[in-house]
């Protein structure tokens, strides 16, 4: 089985499954598009992952790595938050900020599917909660100047269920 | 490990797309919610079409009031996409009219005082509207002069058969969905109304108005378009259509053939008529769905030949020669999914017989007898 070696921001090198590499779509096109060859032994450098990070994604890709590609989803249907697998909810109870560096790695790497059960994820974790919860959740700090934050709270009132 | 939602020392910076992907997660009232939260939350909210579609903020003025130069509304610092405006009198619109108008998509005129000329100074300032509703307008002057702007963008038309509409559907080159209230008047008026039917006829996939005897020989009459066998509606897939009682005065009923013929695409279909409808030589290959309101008809198996593709029949009130009928055109139509009879009278006391019809594909069957 051909395997490759990727080296991540802080050094450290992990040989990879060839396959579950290439649940990352960066690692695919560095591969496939520009010709980077494994064979000469020489790491992909991953500048913007750390090792803890990588790990983590590994895990993950190794698990999903024979999913079928998803269907294309309508831009307009609803968009569900509640069909997250269970193993991918215990793969994503971490802090939050672990959650969010497999989002940013994710992202980098370019991995659709680990971004969207990571963005479905966070979205479950807005969902009930006040402006104000919401910013102690993810520590946002509300720079709104003194009385804006009222009045976009009174613009909500503007909007109406969506019509057909 | 702590888990995940407790506070953490630190602010992420998720990029752009990420959490717009997560916004798109979210129903209204929690979107509502984290675009209040701070301002890059609200920044990316609002310059995301899918989201701000989704909030559909709506600008409402609904109270009974005069809308002259002192007006000065609080507008939201929102995309409003949206507007209602009802039991106003609108005097003046330089003022607060245009920075709403342009962003408008959806504008609602309800109940409302206005003079046509300024009614078209507002939709001068509306390019990207694609639904208009014009209902109950009280017009204060009808001088207006030929619009000088197209609504290029205008899909879904609901008006009144009156001035407003002369002057607007010319400007309309894109419209799709015509839905007109219509009501018998004078002939001229008539004749002005399908004309200007006619004008968008190419563009029109739904049509809902009540058919005049003028309009039924200008638009479905023989002309030069059915001398050419071209069709009349070449893109309709759904109409609505009121017999006006004139049409029949001369004849015991309508055959709804030439009609079929003349809207080759047509998917649904909607009668409402007092009378006989004649069903025979129907040939509608694209019919999904048919309603018939308050009709006669002697021959509804006439639909099983004319409408191979037919899924819902609705019949509501009128009446059928007897029970059996209805069942007949069961068997007859294998696509059929739903049927739905109200209260047709048969004119036979016979009882139905189920005997020979194999429900199997219907999904639907609700029976009501009045």
């Amino acid at each position: 089985m051909s395997t490759i070696k990727l080296e991540t921001s802080d050094g450290v090198k992990f040989t990879v499954k060839t396959q579950v590499a290439k649940c990352s779509g960066t690692i695919r096109t560095m591969l496939e598009d520009i010709g980077i060859n494994p064979q000469d032994g020489e790491a992909i450098p991953l500048s913007n992952v750390h090792s803890t990070i990588l790990q983590k994604i590994l895990v993950w890709a190794e698990h999903h790595v024979d999913d079928p590609e998803p269907p294309r989803e309508d831009a307009d249907a609803a968009k569900r938050t509640d069909d997250i697998c269970s193993w991918d909810e215990d793969f994503l109870k971490v802090d939050q900020r672990t959650l969010f560096d497999v989002m940013l790695a994710a992202n980098y790497l370019d991995m659709k599917q680990l971004i969207a059960v990571c963005c479905k994820t966070v979205a479950n974790m807005i969902k009930g909660k006040t402006a104000d919860q919401i910013r102690r959740t993810f520590n946002i700090e509300n720079d709104f100047p003194p009385g804006e934050e009222d009045k976009i709270r009174l613009r909500n009132q503007f909007c109406e269920e969506r019509s057909r | 490990m702590s888990s995940a939602g407790e506070i953490v020392g630190e602010t992420f910076e998720l990029p752009t797309e990420i959490l717009e992907e997560i916004f798109s997660h979210l129903t209204i009232d929690p979107l509502c919610n984290a675009r209040s939260t701070c301002r890059r939350w609200k920044t990316i909210v609002d310059a995301k079409q899918s989201l701000v579609e989704k909030l559909n903020f709506t600008f409402r003025c609904t109270k009974p009031r005069i809308l002259d130069t002192d007006y000065q509304p609080e507008l939201a610092d929102v995309p409003i996409r949206s507007a209602i405006l009802s039991l106003v009198e609108i005097v003046e619109i330089d003022a607060w009219w245009p920075p709403l108008g342009s962003g408008l998509t959806t504008l609602r005129l309800f109940n409302c005082k206005v003079a046509l000329a300024r009614l078209m100074d507002m939709l001068r300032h509306t390019p990207n509207l694609v639904n208009l509703t014009l209902k109950s307008l009280e017009y204060t002057s009808l001088e207006c002069a030929a619009p000088d702007f197209q609504l290029d963008r205008l899909e879904k038309l609901r008006i009144k058969e009156d001035s407003m509409f002369e002057v607007l559907i010319p400007i309309c080159p894109k419209l799709k969905r015509l839905f007109l209230e219509s009501y018998y008047s004078e002939d001229s008026k008539d004749s002005m109304c399908c004309k200007l039917i006619k004008n968008v006829r190419l563009t029109l996939e739904e049509l809902d108005f009540t058919l005049s005897e003028y309009g039924n020989q200008y638009l479905f009459g023989i002309n030069e378009l059915q001398a050419k066998s071209e069709p009349i509606f070449p893109n309709l897939k759904r109409m609505d259509i009121l017999f006006h009682d004139e049409i029949l005065m001369e004849s015991d009923g309508i055959s709804i053939a030439p009609y079929l013929k003349a809207m080759p695409l047509l998917e649904e279909l909607c009668i409402y008529t007092s009378h006989c409808v004649e069903l025979d030589g129907l040939f509608a290959t694209n019919l999904k769905k048919l309603t018939l309101v308050d009709f006669y008809s002697n021959d509804l198996d006439s639909l099983a030949a004319g409408a191979p593709k037919l899924r819902e029949l609705q019949l509501d009130g009128g009446g059928v020669p007897w029970w059996g009928d209805i069942f007949e055109v069961i068997d007859k139509i294998p696509t059929l999914r739903c049927l739905e009879v109200s209260g047709p009278e048969p004119i036979s006391s016979e009882q139905p017989c189920l005997t020979n019809a194999r429900p199997n594909n219907l999904e639907v069957l609700s029976l009501l007898n009045n």
